[in-house]
């Protein structure tokens, strides 16, 4: 291994803090004389709103405040790509979690009892919870005006998008192949349960015209663009102030959640006020991941090779966009797996309803396409008696391969060497513990692209300098929500500057002292941050170079930099660098650099081809051990072995706990994670109804790195956070199938779902 | 206008309660207090027992007594009952996690009344009474349930334990859960069995079961089927049958009616043989 | 609102309050005494993110008045080990990489010390059963139990 600090496994940065406790999460955030926000929401998932009375509200004691959307009509809309939310809602409910009021009290307590007092007359409409009847003509319009992308027959007011994905003749790929297999896939409406709720603290300060918030963010300079623009003010204006510790985010940071209403109220009460949802306000108001169809159809011929495949997905983005018609072509896009497949076609419908809206959640529409497209390979395998890594191994990616979306892979194909990794360390399934209990082993090999690509103007911009007493200050913008980044980013600095890192510290993250690092998703920051943290580092050390040839006068192959000091070599004279950056200040040119990452990309959306899609591409197999109980339909996962390609691991340590975490939420995913809806009224708004996997639900995950190296990101690496988790709900329904012969397309493979599968399957055998 | 009392004897307690029938009486806290957002502000006036010493006493023998304030950990842990009852023990240790045995307890399990109370179903083939304080009343637990939520407690009355007879030895137990994950979570399906075995045979048998009905309820009629039988032809798809027959399971969050009858029976059949199995008899199936 | 005095020992200092009938002891640490290491994300004792302990009990302080407190000895995240000297657990969480979020770190240790307190040699299915009233997001908890087995057996780093 090379000498230095990349590759190792250092503890993490902010790990001493947090296990003393001591990190303030948005939650923790105190001031003299603040108020305490609470929020009235809509009494009916779809309903047109006829009055809403606040008087007796306001009449309260200890209520300061409280608004409707009639107070505030000067308010935009919101929303991360259509601006279809309003802040509150004037006429219409659209789901559950629409606001209608505000309430700023002195506690918390009495806020809630102001709630109590609000009176709202409204009259309902049908409500839509299921997308295929918000697409009939007949249906009502969600949204009056639907930001229709295409033209087309559906029901303009509730479908939002359709995308198209072309690639070769897909006619002409079935005419050749020998089979043709035909599936349908549904996956579910997850919620992140990220451990942090929503929460937040702002001040307005009359003298400046200018807002102070503090909460949590994936990408502070995106909301802070939003949150302008709805309140009407400049950019510069509102100074976001990203919490030290983020409680978890997984995609669903992404949007806005309090960080409108908190400085709103600020200016408006003109005190300091606070909001912290409830796990129940959080789980019925915020983002959610998107459920899917997936119509799958795949051409092959009888020697194993792919032809042909056509898909056709139905996302339901809830009552908003957000990012959902993304996440939507996103999943089409990525259909075929890591397969070459000469001949592509797919369309995907991105449909409101009024159900909670969805949006980013760890996967981005890959989660949901890998679980229909490791089924169907599955199922294709064992349909023609293929062994189900052989298959895999016949059509995934290597190098000169071409994408779905027509990029031709030139670089860091490591699909090959983790099925290989995985099922050579996997080995075999073990022996049941009862006899009503079967074992199965299934595998499921996928791909992420790295980034937001599609021609996006992805970039992130960090700076590095040496503060007078001769520490490194990285200033960066890349939101840490528990993944490690702050860990990588001191690593890379602490690697090209050759200092220890415990001597490099990283700057407070707020919107007015750093420049945008783009978001924290789509797996990007080890890329875009890293590779930013990196140029500025490599330009500060030429600097130091620069000024301590100056100074010393001495060329420079006779200098090195060693943990903190600048050595001349073949001389006991040596300085330290805070010297050095005391001079370099004196002589006005200060020891500090900037870097970015600003890669180009490129799509046709009319075909969705490009030539350089994404970035980099991630891939991973997982091996999966189930038991199934064939009495009950309970399943048991006793092993789960894990085989990321993420080029090189800047730290190993960080890769297996994303390889673990990912692998613990695809494991409740595939089993019993789904927020039920009906009527677009959920049904299990808390951690006792909505079960997320407990430590005696997840087995011990074995991840083996895989290091293809040669990426676009620092050192050669790829991301991990979101590929971690995509295997693992097919490699789970895959043993499932291996262990007792039921072949599942829903997800979850709850135990009820798992025994009405048997039993049908008894039945058959009996007809038979 | 929250109150809050803390009696320090029982006659404290009852009389207060007689006084202030509307307070609520607050123990582990674990089932009450997961209300808060939805009930807690309007709720009157609490008062603590999980202090009062009277009720924390486990009295061991060919009687045993468990008072209210047991908490579940107490009794998953209590060298003499995992040695004598164990089936209560292992009922305990089912609840909650860690933390909720921690504060959770008997009074409380019972009181609170969920058709999924873990502790329920062994405690009614232990044959279990329910002893009250207020108007003073010994109730048999099988009949203390009166619906989800509801017992035959009048508002003025407060659980202060259970007593039952310490198994023989010839007696077997068996206590198990379906839940929709491994922990921390409320039963699908709970089902406890107790048998007596002399001689290869069935002499005696009860079963109950929770989360399958509006009450935790023995299985009578199946229990008659399988009373006698010998060990060597036990009717076990008949007694599987006559389960399931004889249940009347809802559709809930947790799980639907069809699915949980069907889970029942061998839940059922796996608890029976294990039961036989700690009866110090090797089943045949 | 009336309002009833309690005392109580909190990390070994003693404190009387004056404190309503619904204040809930995870409100007490956090808002009364600024003890911001015990963490609520559910508010119903279903994650464990709130975990003290409570006279060496492993309690959810969101389910315990602050009333019902009156008299025990709490133990908080602040009260395991200081900045000087790190808990052996505390320790382990940093070398073990078993914090990534942090946010239900504090629960977990404060578990993880009521498990090895009366069960000081606890088998790796015994720690996962210790930790399964708390729930964390991030990890997957592998790293969690590694952390926890290496303080059992002894192989911390000094």
């Amino acid at each position: 291994m090379k000498e230095g600090y990349v590759g190792k496994r250092i503890n993490r940065v902010d790990a001493r803090e947090k296990v003393l406790g001591k990190p303030l999460y948005a939650v923790d955030f105190h001031m003299e004389g603040m108020l305490h926000l609470k929020v009235f929401h809509a009494l009916h998932p779809h309903a047109l709103i006829r009055k809403i009375d606040v008087s007796k509200a306001r009449q309260l004691p200890g209520v300061v405040q409280v608004i409707t959307a009639a107070d505030v009509p000067w308010l935009k809309t919101y929303g991360l790509i259509f601006k279809d939310q309003e802040v509150l809602v004037k006429e219409k409910s659209r789901y559950m979690g629409d606001r209608l009021a505000v309430v700023a009290a002195v506690d918390e307590k009495t806020a809630r009892r102001a709630l109590k007092l609000i009176e709202v007359e409204y009259e309902p409409l049908e409500v839509i919870s299921d997308p295929l009847r918000a697409m009939e003509a007949d249906a009502p319009r969600i949204h009056e005006s639907g930001q229709v992308l295409y033209d087309h027959p559906y029901n303009k007011g509730n479908v939002l998008a359709i995308d198209h994905l072309r690639k070769g003749d897909v006619e002409k790929g079935f005419a050749q192949a020998d089979r043709i297999f035909e599936n349908v896939f549904s996956t579910q409406c997850v919620d992140h349960v990220a451990m942090e709720l929503e929460a937040g603290m702002a001040v307005y300060d009359p003298e400046t015209d200018c807002y102070t918030l503090w909460a949590p963010c994936q990408w502070t300079h995106d909301i802070q663009t939003d949150v302008a623009r709805v309140l009407g003010i400049r950019v510069e204006q509102l100074k976001i102030i990203q919490p030290e510790a983020i409680g978890g985010a997984f995609g669903r940071r992404e949007d806005i959640s309090v960080h409108i209403i908190l400085p709103l109220m600020a200016k408006l009460t003109g005190r300091p006020v606070k909001w912290a949802m409830t796990r129940q306000e959080s789980m019925i108001m915020q983002t959610k991941r998107t459920p899917f169809t997936f119509k799958l159809k795949t051409g092959v011929k009888n020697d194993g090779t792919i032809t042909a495949c056509h898909s056709e997905v139905i996302g339901d983005t809830g009552a908003y966009a957000s990012t959902g018609s993304s996440i939507v072509h996103q999943a089409m896009y990525f259909s075929t797996g890591p397969y070459e497949v000469p001949n592509v076609e797919g369309i995907s419908y991105t449909v409101y309803t009024n159900n909670t809206y969805t949006g980013a959640m760890r996967g981005f529409g890959a989660t949901e396409a890998a679980f229909a497209y490791e089924r169907q390979m599955d199922c294709i395998a064992r349909d023609m008696g293929w062994d189900p890594a052989e298959f895999r191994l016949k059509n995934v990616y290597r190098i000169g391969c071409c994408t779905a979306n027509g990029q031709v892979l030139t670089t860091s194909v490591g699909a090959v060497d983790t099925i290989l990794t995985a099922r050579n360390h996997f080995c075999h399934k073990g022996v049941p513990s009862a006899p009503y209990k079967k074992r199965g082993a299934g595998m499921a090999t996928i791909m992420f692209g790295c980034g937001y690509g599609e021609g996006f103007p992805d970039h992130s911009i960090a700076g590095a300098r040496v503060t007078a007493d001769g520490r490194i200050l990285i200033n960066s913008a890349a939101a840490d929500v528990g993944q490690g980044v702050k860990t990588i980013l001191v690593q890379i600095a602490a690697d090209i500057l050759n200092v220890p890192p415990d001597c490099v510290d990283l700057a407070v993250s707020d919107t007015a002292s750093t420049k945008n690092a783009g978001s924290t998703s789509a797996t990007r920051q080890t890329i875009f941050s890293g590779n930013a943290v990196k140029q500025a580092a490599e330009n500060l050390l030429g600097k130091i170079f620069h000024r301590a040839n100056l100074e010393l006068g001495r060329a420079y192959p006779e200098l090195s930099v060693l943990d903190g000091d600048i050595i001349l070599h073949g001389t006991s004279r040596q300085m330290s660098l805070g010297e050095l950056a005391q001079i370099a200040r004196d002589r006005g040119e200060p020891l500090e650099a900037e870097g970015c990452y600003f890669p180009r990309t490129d799509i046709d959306y009319q075909d969705g081809q490009g030539n350089l899609v994404y970035v980099a591409y991630t891939f991973n197999t997982q091996y999966a051990e189930v038991e199934v109980d064939t009495e009950t339909g309970q399943v048991d996962v006793i092993r789960i072995v894990a085989a990321p390609d993420v080029g090189t691991a800047i730290n190993p340590a960080g890769v297996e706990g994303q390889s673990e975490g990912g692998a613990a939420m695809g494991l409740g995913m595939a089993l019993m994670e789904e927020q039920v809806f009906h009527q677009g009224i959920t049904k299990n708004a808390d951690l006792a109804t909505y079960l997320i996997p407990t430590s005696l639900d997840v087995p011990d995950v074995e991840t083996i790195i895989v290091e293809s190296g040669d990426a676009c990101g620092p050192f050669g690496a790829k991301g991990i956070g979101e590929p971690a988790m995509i295997p693992t709900a097919p490699a789970i329904l895959n043993a499932i199938e291996d262990a007792v012969g039921i072949r599942l397309y829903d997800l979850p493979a709850t135990p009820e779902r798992v025994l009405a599968a048997l039993k049908a399957k008894d039945r058959e055998a009996e007809n038979e | 206008m929250t109150t809050y009392f803390a009696p320090s004897t029982l006659s404290e307690a009852v009389a207060y309660i007689h006084e202030n029938q509307t307070a609520k009486i607050i123990a582990g806290g674990t089932d009450l207090l997961v209300k808060r957002y939805e009930e807690l502000d309007s709720m009157t006036g609490f008062m603590d027992i999980s202090h009062l010493a009277e009720l924390k006493n486990i009295k061991t023998g060919e009687e045993v007594q468990i008072g209210a304030m047991v908490t579940h950990g107490e009794i998953a842990g209590h060298p003499w009952l995992l040695q004598h009852v164990p089936l209560l023990c292992q009922g305990a240790a089912a609840v909650g996690g860690p933390q909720i045995r921690n504060r959770g307890t008997l009074g409380g399990n019972l009181a609170n009344a969920s058709p999924a109370a873990d502790l329920a179903p062994p405690l009614i083939v232990l044959g279990a009474v329910a002893e009250l304080a207020g108007p003073q009343h010994q109730v048999p637990l099988e009949e203390f349930f009166s619906g989800p939520g509801k017992t035959i407690m009048q508002p003025n009355q407060i659980i202060t334990g259970v007593k039952f007879t310490k198994p023989a030895a010839n007696q077997g137990w068996a206590y198990l859960k379906l839940g929709k994950r491994k922990a921390m979570a409320i039963a699908t399906a709970s089902v406890a069995v107790l048998v007596a075995v002399e001689d290869g045979q069935l002499t005696d048998l009860r079963i109950c079961l929770g989360s399958v009905a509006p009450v935790p309820s023995r299985a009578k009629k199946t229990e008659e089927l399988l009373r006698g039988q010998r060990l060597d032809s036990l009717e076990l798809a008949a007694a599987q049958a006559q389960l399931q027959a004889e249940i009347s399971p809802i559709d809930d969050i947790r799980g639907s009616a069809e699915y949980r009858r069907q889970a029942a029976g061998p839940l059922f059949r796996r608890a029976l043989l294990q039961a036989i199995k700690n009866a110090g008899v090797e089943p045949d199936a | 609102m009336p309002k009833y005095p309690i005392e109580l020992k909190i990390n070994g200092d003693k404190y009387s309050f004056e404190v309503e009938a619904d204040l809930r002891l995870v409100d007490l640490l956090r808002n009364h005494l600024q003890l911001l290491g015990t963490k609520e994300a559910c508010g119903k004792g279903e994650c464990g993110a709130c975990t003290v302990l409570m006279d060496g009990k492993s309690v959810a302080s969101c389910l315990v008045l602050a009333l019902q407190a009156n008299g025990s000895e709490i133990i908080t995240v602040e009260g395991l080990g200081g900045e000087a000297a790190l808990h052996p657990l505390q320790q382990a969480f940093i070398q073990y990489g078993a914090v990534q979020c942090g946010f239900c770190t504090p629960g977990m240790l404060m578990s993880a010390k009521f498990l090895l307190d009366n069960n000081p040699r606890p088998s790796r299915e015994e720690i996962r059963a210790g930790l399964a009233g708390n729930l964390c997001r991030c990890t997957g908890y592998t790293k969690i139990i590694d952390a926890i087995e290496a303080v059992v057996e002894g192989r911390l780093e000094r």
